[in-house]
């Protein structure tokens, strides 16, 4: 992996933490404008390392295309669910979800503790979330775009590592 | 409009400096100087602006919302094999470089203070758009069940055909040039696909994911066209 690659799973971590505080802070309503516009910061800067990995004809770039499409992805709960006590319930699994990514990214390889943390909350979701939360639906696509996530991670760094 | 905020700041802080500076009595003609100083920064302001907040606010946005149009077409087409990953990669490298110019300087304190809560309201708005046609995107990635594709074919269409269309409205209504309309309501449309989908299964779930972005689409379109009145 060059610097490029380091930048962009960097920046990537950047926008996976922000967009999980939002949804353990469960304070986008009333730092609405804050909020986007911090990630309208992170978004730039990712979108500024795809020209340079572009430039480099980056083998990973179609990767880490997907990767930050899903994460987007991810993010639009934020306006989906609007109800605090039904994200409070998932404050455990959105605050474990997100440290297992960030570790990920962090140390170039998969946690293994982030696939076990997707289950759990999947569980929550076919126990709880399912029967209180209005729109149950959009929490099983997030699950859905998690797995989608992990699959990606372990893509990259596979594809990443060097042949022996 | 970057400039106007580094003269903006400039004009405050020669400002502060030389307050300070008169409170001392380090000048003697203190309240000569900073009048002098306050106009020089007045007049450098305007040589500066090339316009008005608003044409700035408009050339930004309208070059965003036609390239969004193009975009959400050829993600549709390509659910449809009808385009490949390479032409679609074209007008992507066009929506991330109008995105990354959009303006973001609506945000910063000190913006004018009529404008800027139209202005927020609606940039946010078209920023949370392209995060949907980005995730759309994603969704174009992943095998689709060709039958389902094959029975809401018409309905995606015609969602695309109204999406396209109301882009190109608000660009126009931006324009102050008169939307030529014709935009039908796309929710039925929505409710059939649902329809046919059984959302239960979770083979589906993408097919669902791309409804929940549709409706998502939807609502925030029909937000920047309520912050156009």
């Amino acid at each position: 992996m060059n610097s490029a690659d380091k930048h962009f799973l960097r920046a990537l971590n950047e926008l996976q933490k922000n967009i999980f505080d939002i949804y353990i802070k469960r304070d986008y309503v009333e730092h609405h404008l804050q909020r986007e516009r911090l990630l309208y910061e992170k978004n730039l800067a990712i979108l500024k390392i795809f020209q340079r990995l572009r430039e480099e004809k980056n083998p990973l770039l179609s990767l880490y295309e997907q990767s930050y499409e899903v994460m987007l992805d991810l993010g639009l709960l934020r306006y989906r669910v609007q109800e605090a006590a039904v994200l409070e319930m998932c404050y455990q699994e959105f605050a474990q979800i997100s440290a297992a990514i960030s570790i990920s990214l962090e140390t170039l390889q998969i946690s293994p503790a982030l696939e076990s943390h997707i289950f759990a909350f999947e569980t929550l979701y076919q126990n709880t979330l399912n029967v209180v939360a209005k729109f149950p639906i959009v929490f099983a696509i997030f699950i859905e775009n998690l797995f989608l996530f992990d699959r990606l991670l372990k893509n990259i760094f596979q594809t990443s590592k060097p042949n022996p | 409009m970057k400039k106007f905020f580094i003269v903006y700041r400039g004009i405050w802080i020669a400002l502060i400096v030389l307050i300070v500076f008169a409170l001392q009595e380090y000048f003697l003609f203190s309240a000569q100087f900073i009048f002098i100083a306050a106009l020089f920064a007045f007049l450098s302001s305007l040589i500066l602006f090339r316009g008005p907040a608003e044409i700035d606010f408009k050339n930004a946005i309208v070059p965003l919302l036609s390239v969004y149009e193009d975009y959400f077409h050829a993600l549709t087409n390509r659910l449809y094999q009808k385009n490949t990953e390479q032409e679609i990669e074209m007008i992507r490298v066009k929506v991330e470089n109008a995105f990354r110019t959009a303006p973001e300087w609506v945000l910063q304190k000190g913006y004018h203070a009529r404008l800027r809560e139209g202005h927020r309201h609606f940039l946010i708005r078209v920023i949370q758009i392209g995060e949907i046609l980005f995730s759309l995107h994603a969704l174009t990635r992943q095998s689709l069940d060709k039958k389902t594709l094959k029975k809401i074919k018409k309905n995606l269409y015609f969602i695309a055909d109204q999406v396209g269309l109301l882009f190109f409205s608000l660009a126009e209504a931006i324009e102050l040039r008169k939307p030529k309309g014709g935009v039908e309501d796309w929710d039925a449309a929505i409710d059939e696909i649902e329809n046919i989908l059984r959302v239960e299964d979770k083979k589906y779930i993408y097919f669902v994911g791309w409804v929940e972005n549709m409706k998502d689409l939807r609502y925030f379109l029909l937000k920047c066209v309520q912050a156009m009145r």
